[in-house]
């Protein structure tokens, strides 16, 4: 391993920024999905009004949640970790800040276009053409910093967690430009190339990648780094980490069509999403594993290190939702959980479960170090919020279990005279309690983030950027 | 047909992949890339060597260099 000498510190201006909106946007986006969540028990809180319906607030609250949330956090992590890993400053402050400002104007655009009704109407792709094109340059910009940073590397060896961040960088790149090829007739408007069931497979092309990708790649870079140094050992098998990555990223490009059993697309490729899915469960299960042995004789820094706990319950949903996701795409078992509340609550599981715990985890490894403290403002903080978030997500996935099921059953139950036994106001009506018990989990799990927000400030406030940039420096 | 003919290609392509990634690695090489997370944090390098017994070819620190001026460095 090189370790020469250049005399620099690292860039962790930008760190620091994307870490602070990571939490702003956590907080806005997850208020959103408290929100609507409680449109759906009760109808009254859409005020009415076009921009706060549901319709219009559902998309808002995914695309905060992925792209403000989620998307910040793996800026913020790829660009601590990648500088640290490669023993050299990131590539050009000025375009590191570009993305930043960049980034951040694309979720701003998110934040005003999407209620006022402006939308492509795919899912997680709801961004009009003009805002597409813009947030497609900020990640061609993202792309020559964290690369170029690779490349100027003074180290032998690419550590793992930077493959994870640079498939999570390239594919999201082909999947939003592919899926996002359209003609526009005015700024906000534009129409796909694509149509019918190619617009669809394209379209869950994206969707579930976007899933597999933005969700899941970069968190695995985040993982692969921020488990080791919290645990104070290295992963528990490289070798494992190489075929893992491999694995997902041949594996995972291909299982898009199981969103689409029982419609217009060719069957032969329902099949090859289904086979596809159900294959991922080995990958995905190897790097759970090799994450979980990583704490292999230092499981006891769990009684006394929340951040660790984060960390390794993320694992254990990654593990859940991973498992869940291929029996799902199983065509026999999707007859029954398909369009019902089971896939929200799948979904939910790696969102809140894996997505959220593991970013708060690495935040809180992370804003010590870039604002110069020794540690957060209050660990039993930590530690409430780690309770509340895991009660939250239970609560959550729990009633859309209840839910999923339930629908699936009435909506298939048919009479002797072959009529529908139930009517779908039934099946909704069926389905308010467990309406309800989502919107505590939800609340539960927005306390915790309010509570993250508040330690955040409170360590911040106090922050030392002359310490942060001394332990910055360089070998 | 097609659906084996690809399933057979991704199985193949992954083990090419991973022989490629592996070869020429020694079990050293692959114990240092492991430690790369530590390198730069001394400190937390001599505890990974405590516990692990394996070394950690953890850097030395140099003066950071001066912030330069311009419009990317507007703290936030």
């Amino acid at each position: 391993m090189s370790t020469a000498l250049n005399g620099q510190a690292y860039n962790y201006k930008v760190v620091r920024q994307f870490a602070i909106m990571t939490v702003v946007w956590g907080v806005v986006g997850m208020a959103m999905g408290v929100w609507i969540a409680s449109q759906l028990a009760w109808p009254q809180m859409n005020l009415d009004l076009p921009w706060t319906t549901f319709g219009r607030l559902r998309p808002l609250h995914t695309s905060l949640v992925i792209f403000g949330f989620a998307g910040s956090a793996q800026f913020a992590a790829s660009y601590y970790a990648v500088q640290r890993t490669c023993g050299v400053r990131l590539y050009s402050d000025k375009l590191a800040a570009f993305t930043f400002w960049g980034w951040q104007s694309v979720i701003v655009i998110m934040l005003v276009t999407l209620p006022l009704g402006y939308t492509t109407t795919k899912e997680y792709a709801e961004i009009e053409f003009t805002g597409a094109v813009w947030l497609t340059v900020v990640w061609v910009a993202y792309a020559i910093v964290f690369f170029t940073t690779v490349v100027q590397r003074k180290t032998k060896h690419i550590y793992v967690g930077n493959w994870f961040f640079g498939a999570f960088i390239l594919v999201i790149a082909m999947l939003h430009v592919v899926n996002h090829l359209a003609i526009p007739v005015d700024w906000f408007k534009s129409y796909p190339v694509y149509a019918g069931a190619t617009d669809a497979m394209v379209q869950w092309w994206y969707g579930h990648n976007a899933v597999g990708f933005f969700l899941t790649t970069g968190f695995l870079g985040m993982m692969y780094y921020f488990v080791p140094k919290q645990v104070g050992k290295p992963i528990y098998s490289y070798r494992l980490s190489i075929v893992h990555f491999w694995a997902l990223i041949t594996l995972y490009i291909w299982a898009g069509p199981h969103h689409l059993h029982y419609t217009a697309l060719p069957d032969w490729a329902q099949s090859l999403g289904m086979a596809m899915s159900i294959i991922l469960l080995a990958p995905s299960w190897g790097g759970m594993i090799n994450g979980m042995m990583t704490l292999s004789g230092a499981w006891h820094k769990l009684r006394t290190d929340p951040i660790l706990r984060f960390l390794v319950l993320s694992l254990a949903f990654y593990g859940m939702s991973t498992f869940e996701g291929p029996m799902m795409a199983i065509k026999t078992v999707n007859a029954l959980s398909h369009y019902t509340d089971w896939t929200i609550g799948h979904v939910h599981a790696g969102a809140l479960g894996w997505v959220a715990m593991i970013t708060f985890g690495a935040l809180y490894h992370m804003i010590p170090k870039i604002f110069g403290r020794e540690q957060m403002y209050s660990t039993p903080l930590i530690n409430l919020h780690f309770w509340l978030a895991t009660i939250g997500t239970v609560l959550y996935i729990a009633s859309m279990w209840v839910n999923g099921i339930t629908q699936g059953l009435m909506w298939r139950a048919i009479n002797d005279d072959g009529t529908l036994t139930y009517s779908f106001v039934e099946s909704l009506q069926a389905s308010h309690p467990g309406f309800v018990v989502r919107l505590v989990g939800g609340v539960f799990f927005l306390c915790g983030m309010l509570l993250m927000a508040y330690n955040v400030w409170r360590t911040v406030r106090v922050g030392n950027l002359k310490q942060a940039e001394l332990t910055a420096r360089i070998a | 047909m097609l659906d084996l003919a690809l399933n057979s290609a991704a199985v193949i392509s992954l083990y090419f992949a991973v022989g490629w990634c592996l070869k020429h690695k020694t079990a050293k090489d692959i114990d240092e890339a492991s430690l790369m997370p530590f390198a730069d944090d001394p400190e937390v390098a001599r505890r990974v060597e405590l516990a692990t017994g394996k070394t950690v070819n953890a850097v030395q620190t140099a003066e950071p260099e001066p912030p330069k001026p311009g419009w990317g460095k507007l703290e936030l």
